[in-house]
């Protein structure tokens, strides 16, 4: 696991990422030099309505994407599957190294965010989640990236 | 004020899916094939085939305007059995030739029913087929036929055209499917939705939002008149969300009326489609249906880009939740078919765009534990 976790590449550093975040209309990211707070309005389709977004991330760790705006909502009592937590979304599988942290936010996470809560909406008008996904086989809590 | 620049693409697209769910299924297309030439094989075997003989379809299913019924009643497929007999007849003549050589078939034991003005041929859970015996209309020439009608009790000659109508709903639809005069017809192949006319679909969201909203079939308005209306109204849109604009502003031109406008095939000017609305509690449950066709329309353009649950709930009231939820899956899947080939991109405000994207979505896969 501990391999999976850490790339061969150069980390691209915080502020990089601001930047390249603040390139994309709608976002804004901000970086102390230890943690990242990129907002952003989201709208996955043309027909969804605008989601308000926040990442928070901290070099090298998995980036944590939460909907402020309008929150999670359930389903007949129930989550969405892909989730870390209550909140979190689970965009990409951690031992398949679709994002390592030489990859930039903007590109990856932040498209996947759209892909997300177009399965998600589709989750919660039909009860389906149709863009695949792997459950981890671990007891207790979600997905450890 | 609705205009069609109000209407998204997307939206469009989903209305599309939403029709495609609701027409006659490619299967029972198929069975419904089959079962024409059977009958039209059997039918030039009998005597009848003395005369010169032509089956066709007609209504919605020759024009490519299916509408699923709702549960509890079958599709209702439409034919006519033309004879081109030399002298007079009856229609009750006419009716009973046609029945009686049906009837002596084997094959139809059971299953076939004399109704008024045609004959039903049941096939269980499926569809029915409607045979309308019919005699050229030698009076007005052409297409135009006569039809057994029944008023109160006895058969009277009915004047009206359905190759007529089918043609005039065709140019009005800018696509002409290929006709035969006087020989058994090859049936139109199905349509796949994404290959109709906006005129086509509006015709079946049209009929579709009428039955749903209109529960009892008695008061129902038929289909005839709101496929006439949507092609006088629509036939020159683009889009669909253009057609369906266009079909509700014309339609408020019934939102008042007192008295029920007389509505004529414009195939033949001599048939009168809007019969049913003599009896003024069918047309008054039209006109509410008018209003609530344009409210409900008029919210479907305020969702749009603003809460899509709240969208698909309301396009459910209005098609029904079944074909709306296997509707707005299939746009679903048409995005991920996209994402697993590399088709699929973010484009700005993050709505993800299928194929025009400059540069597709890195590939992902979605992980977690899911509710704790």
């Amino acid at each position: 696991m501990a391999r999976n976790r850490f790339p061969s590449g150069a980390p691209v550093s915080l502020a990089l990422q601001a930047a390249r975040i603040n390139a994309l209309s709608n976002w804004t990211g901000r970086s102390d030099g230890r943690v990242l707070v990129a907002k952003g309005k989201v709208q996955p389709t043309e027909l969804s309505g605008p989601y308000n977004i926040r990442i928070t991330y901290r070099l090298k760790q998995r980036p944590a994407v939460i909907l402020v705006d309008p929150p999670l909502q359930q389903r007949d009592g129930k989550w969405p599957d892909h989730l870390y937590g209550k909140e979190e979304l689970c965009l990409y599988h951690p031992k398949y190294r679709e994002w390592t942290p030489d990859r930039v936010l903007s590109e990856t996470i932040i498209p996947w965010i759209s892909e997300w809560l177009a399965c998600y909406e589709t989750w919660l008008i039909t009860g389906d989640w149709l863009g695949g996904g792997v459950h981890p086989r671990v007891k207790g809590r979600g997905g450890q990236p | 004020m609705v205009t069609a620049t109000d209407v998204s693409a997307d939206l469009d697209a989903l209305l599309a899916l939403i029709a495609e769910e609701i027409q006659l299924p490619p299967s029972l297309d198929e069975k419904a094939r089959e079962r024409y030439e059977a009958l039209t094989e059997y039918l030039e075997s009998t005597e009848l085939a003395r005369f010169p003989i032509a089956v066709y379809a007609q209504g919605s299913y020759r024009i490519g305007t299916t509408v699923k019924p709702l549960s509890g009643e079958e599709f209702d497929l439409d034919f006519v059995l033309e004879l081109a007999l030399p002298t007079l007849v009856t229609p009750g003549q006419l009716m009973e030739a046609v029945w009686s050589e049906i009837q002596r078939n084997g094959r139809y034991a059971g299953m076939i029913e004399r109704r008024p003005s045609c004959i039903r041929l049941i096939y269980a859970d499926e569809f029915h087929m409607d045979v309308v015996p019919a005699v050229p209309d030698r009076d007005h020439g052409g297409t135009a036929v006569l039809i057994p009608r029944d008023s109160r009790g006895v058969l009277v000659w009915h004047g009206t055209n359905p190759r007529g109508y089918a043609a005039w709903f065709e140019s009005k639809a800018e696509r002409r499917m290929p006709t035969k005069e006087m020989a058994v017809e090859p049936l139109p192949r199905p349509i796949p939705a994404a290959e109709k006319t906006p005129l086509q679909t509006a015709v079946q969201l049209y009929k579709r939002h009428h039955h749903v909203a209109v529960a009892d079939e008695h008061l129902r308005t038929a289909s005839v008149v709101l496929t006439t209306l949507t092609a006088q109204a629509s036939g020159a849109a683009r889009t669909l969300g253009e057609a369906l604009s266009l079909l509700v502003e014309d339609l408020r031109r019934f939102e008042k009326a007192e008295v029920p406008p007389v509505i004529t095939n414009p195939a033949a000017s001599h048939e009168v489609v809007s019969d049913k609305w003599a009896d003024l509690s069918i047309f008054r449950v039209f006109r509410q249906h008018t209003v609530k066709l344009r409210r409900d329309w008029e919210e479907v353009l305020q969702l749009q880009g603003r809460d899509y649950p709240a969208l698909a709930r309301k396009l459910s009231e209005m098609f029904g939740e079944p074909p709306v939820h296997r509707a707005f899956k299939a746009a679903e899947s048409q995005r991920q078919a996209a994402r697993a080939t590399g088709l699929l991109a973010m484009g700005s405000g993050g709505i993800l765009q299928i194929g025009s994207g400059t540069r597709p979505n890195p590939r992902h896969t979605y992980f977690g534990g899911g509710s704790e």
